[in-house]
């Protein structure tokens, strides 16, 4: 088993087994008559599950049920374990299975909170590297969730027994069509499931189930639940790089990559000392915002005197609430689009105004706000406002200049030297935590160029003219890349470290040489490899942490630098 | 709020007609109020709700009194059943005394009915009884691992034949109870069960009662019921377990379906369903399997419901799973 694509928990997986393989997610089709597909359910009682040619029961006569409280024992045969729910984590399930199937998934599809929970717990059992079949749920509106969810395989149970009672199973949503509507529930269940090894292989699963979820009131309440109490099972698979994607729902609004932003804004950022004038700025279409028509004004009206190093820029918007300057090259500030009406729902103004009187509260002399939106920012604070009509208009924008100009009036700005430097500390916290950033800009160490292309430079304490490079801000990684050099400042502190087993690196790491990872490792992050306390190479991780210890196959760090 | 229960009342009385010598007679059913069942006070079966018809301290009085009232209301029915919410031969729950007056109460009835767990089927207690007694027993199914983990029963299928046939041994006649949809069976399961079990019961049973899956309250049952993870019996599959056996077993098969036609007890469609149910008494009486012909068309759905459920794997309420009152067309009246 390989994975070929990933979005969020959603999988794209390669499975091949004595010369068929297939490729999830995958609708296994229920074959009453003796069938030569390299994966099939035979039918009649017990069914079994076909997999190349070798057979697994998934029925016994007792049926317990989900909420029974009545585990089963799982049963196993060659690589296939078949289990009924509930599952509690006692369960015995072999090292060497390659396919769990949940055999009475049906009595989930009423149950999202239940469903949520079991999903999870059983993908966290038996880890990355085994496929997850669940029968019994798939139908072309819940596909695409469960998939999301972590299921690999389903089956085309239901799209049968509901067809055979006149049940039109649409993407939409259900028809009552009074005729047996198996042959059409087939071919869409078949259509969504393509649709969803898309959207997967795309990285933008995501925006596909945040279109199915409204098809019913339960798979609304899937989605809901899963983002908040599965928020910790989704976090880890989703990568701190991407693509554009666009956030066209309100439960949209709680994906857990922007959670995540948000969440570790609020953990890392702390004000440069020396920032004394918060400036609050509309976001923009395009991103990064800085390479925007707009915020090029904005910038205009912002860099006329030495004083802009005494401004705090701070980008006000949804679904992120708040982006300062510095981190807006980052994921997910460079990537998201948004439907721009003007209008604010109460959850995104509650979101930014608790994030703005987050940022607020930290201390500064005064405020100056270049938003159009005063509702945002209401008895928040006192602050000056700047904006006439447009924000760009002349007037907003010399406005906005004579503010900064007036409020810093009689305040010594600092040189750009300290400025990029306690910027470049802002970025570093975002990407690796505090408490790393401050390891890397030791007194010794300094940013230089122009943003976002900052590299971060550390001088020899006995010879200043000996340079070395740490890493660099790109826009076009969405974060720092590390040096060798820089990487050994991790390694040390044991932060983003993957260790290998004692072999020379040609190309990439693959999973298979992995023997430890840091469990905070995402997807896209710096990943620094080590092995017996000796640093090997740096480069980025192409899985999570605990991926690249349960899976077998695949590259888990795209090597960058490593040591000759 | 209900009153507070007596513990010198019965429990219930009714009359009805059943089989007694091969002919139909007016019967007398009493239910006792005893202190319950020695079962239910560990956890007790899945599906049975009777330690609700019971209470804390009943004395031999208070029993006594019960008869008071059972003669009071007796007109010289041939039949009497006399069912506890236990059993009759558990000594804590009805003393040997308190039986021997029932005896010889009842002396002239040509027929007593009382029901036991086997483990209180002695020898010793059956050479107390007249042979007059039938002596029911619930075996509920022939499967040890059905009424271990469906059931939990907490005796076994060989427990019950012991007991039936020590009860043919002291000459009596047995009775033997069957469940028809434990929870857990899927419909299709639940027949092929309860067919096997009439066979294994039919070596010690002089009468076969099978009994569909009722819910009662405060039951594992009713939980999974109401979580929509069981579906009583139709009737349909009860029509089929009695023609199934028709010609297979020499006992005489009958069914009173306990809240049969509701949600809560067996059935069908609910158009059909009182004339399924009148077939099935007419059955019972006559053991003719052309009295349970019957039609509907809910045939063909009960018919798809099994081929669901298995492909599905699920005994889950199907039914009610399906139900979409969002669903496009629910409305129309084609």
């Amino acid at each position: 088993m390989e994975v070929a694509g990933r979005s969020h928990r959603g999988r794209v997986c390669d499975f091949s087994r004595e010369g068929v393989s297939i490729r999830t997610p995958f609708v296994i089709p229920y074959r009453d008559e003796d069938s030569d597909e390299a994966l099939h359910i035979r039918g009649g009682w017990p069914r079994r599950l076909a997999v190349a040619g070798s057979e697994t029961v998934l029925d016994a006569k007792i049926m317990t049920t989900v909420s029974s409280g009545r585990p089963s024992d799982a049963s196993c045969n060659d690589g296939v374990c078949a289990m009924r729910l509930p599952f509690t984590g006692s369960e015995e399930i072999p090292a060497d299975t390659e396919i769990l199937v949940v055999v009475n998934g049906f009595e989930l599809r009423r149950d999202p909170r239940r469903a949520v929970e079991q999903i999870v717990a059983v993908r966290e059992r038996i880890g990355p590297g085994v496929l997850l079949c669940v029968l019994g749920i798939a139908e072309p509106s819940t596909l695409s969730l469960y998939a999301y969810m972590g299921v690999d395989l389903f089956d085309d149970s239901l799209a049968r027994a509901m067809g055979a009672e006149g049940i039109r199973l649409i993407p939409e949503g259900e028809m009552r069509v009074g005729t047996d509507a198996t042959a059409a529930n087939l071919a869409d269940l078949e259509a969504e499931c393509a649709k969803v090894g898309s959207f997967t292989m795309a990285g933008r699963l995501r925006e596909l189930v945040d279109q199915r979820a409204p098809a019913s009131p339960s798979s609304v309440a899937l989605l809901r639940i899963l983002d908040r109490v599965g928020y910790a099972y989704q976090e880890e698979s989703c990568p701190t790089v991407g693509g554009r994607f666009a956030c066209n729902t309100t439960q949209s609004l709680r994906r857990p990559d922007l959670a995540r932003y948000r969440e570790r804004l609020a953990e890392t950022f702390a004000k440069p000392e020396h920032k004394r004038v918060l400036l609050l700025l509309p976001c923009s279409a395009r991103k990064p915002y800085h390479t925007s028509r707009s915020h090029k004004a904005f910038a205009s009206a912002i860099h006329t005197a030495p004083h802009d190093t005494l401004v705090q820029e701070v980008i006000v918007t949804s679904p992120l609430g708040a982006v300062p300057r510095e981190l807006d090259v980052f994921y997910p500030a460079n990537s998201y689009d948004i439907p721009v009406t003007g209008e604010w729902k109460c959850e995104e103004k509650e979101m930014i105004r608790r994030m703005l009187a987050d940022i607020i509260a930290q201390g500064y002399d005064s405020i100056v706000c270049h938003l159009g939106d005063p509702e945002l920012t209401d008895g928040l604070a006192e602050m000056e406002h700047t904006v006439v009509g447009d924000p760009v208009s002349p007037v907003s924008l010399r406005n906005l200049d004579e503010a900064l100009r007036r409020v810093t009036t009689g305040m010594e700005p600092p040189g750009y030297y300290i400025n990029r430097r306690e910027s470049m500390r802002t970025v570093l916290a975002f990407q690796f935590g505090r408490g790393i950033a401050d390891l890397i800009l030791d007194d010794d160490t300094y940013a230089t160029g122009k943003f976002p292309y900052w590299k971060l430079i550390r001088e020899d304490a006995n010879d200043r003219s000996k340079k070395t490079q740490l890493g660099m801000l790109t826009p076009e990684r969405g974060m720092v890349s590390l040096t060798l050099e820089g990487a050994a400042i991790l390694a040390e502190a044991g932060a983003y470290v993957v260790e290998m087993t004692d072999f020379e690196i040609k190309g990439n790491l693959f999973a298979v040489g992995v023997v430890d990872a840091d469990p905070r490792i995402r997807i896209g992050d710096e990943a620094v490899i080590v092995c017996n306390g000796e640093i090997r190479g740096v480069g980025v991780a192409m899985m999570s942490g605990r991926e690249m210890i349960g899976l077998k196959r695949g590259i888990a760090v795209k090597v960058r630098h490593k040591v000759r | 709020m209900k009153e507070r229960r007596s513990p010198s009342e019965l429990e219930a009385l009714w009359k009805e007609k059943d089989l007694s010598a091969g002919r139909t007679v007016d019967a007398m059913v009493v239910i006792m109020r005893t202190r319950g069942c020695s079962w239910a006070a560990t956890g007790g079966c899945t599906m049975c709700g009777y330690r609700r018809a019971s209470v804390k301290e009943v004395s031999a009085d208070d029993l006594g009194r019960q008869i008071d009232q059972a003669l009071a209301a007796y007109e010289g029915e041939p039949f009497v059943k006399i069912y506890t919410s236990g059993s009759f031969l558990d000594d804590d729950e009805v003393p040997p005394a308190v039986r021997e007056r029932i005896f010889g109460e009842f002396a002239a009835c040509e027929r007593i009915l009382v029901e036991s767990r086997p483990e209180f089927v002695t020898p010793e207690r059956l050479a107390t009884l007249p042979r007059t007694v039938t002596l029911a027993l619930g075996l509920e199914s022939s499967d040890p691992e059905v009424l271990k983990r469906s059931v939990n029963k907490g005796f076994t299928p060989e427990d019950s034949r012991r007991a039936g046939l020590a009860a043919k041994e002291a000459g009596l006649t047995v009775r033997t109870y069957l469940l028809l949809k434990p929870p857990f069976l899927t419909e299709g399961a639940a027949i092929a069960d309860t067919v096997e079990s009439a066979l294994f019961a039919d070596g010690f049973s002089d009468e076969i009662s099978i009994n569909p899956l009722n819910i009662q309250n405060g039951t594992l049952a009713e939980r999974l019921w109401r979580r929509g993870e069981l579906r009583t019996p139709w009737l349909w599959s009860l029509v089929e377990v009695l023609r199934t056996l028709s010609d297979r077993v020499g006992a005489r098969l009958m069914s009173s379906p306990s809240g049969g036609g509701s949600q809560r007890g067996a059935h069908n469609c609910g158009k059909c369903d009182k004339a399924v149910l009148a077939a099935v008494e007419r059955f019972s009486l006559t053991q003719d399997p052309e009295d349970l012909d019957v039609a509907c068309g809910c045939a063909a759905d009960w018919k798809r419901y099994i081929d669901a459920e298995r492909l599905l794997g699920t005994p889950a309420d199907l039914e009610r799973g399906f139900d979409n009152e969002l669903a496009i067309g629910k409305g129309d009246s084609s």
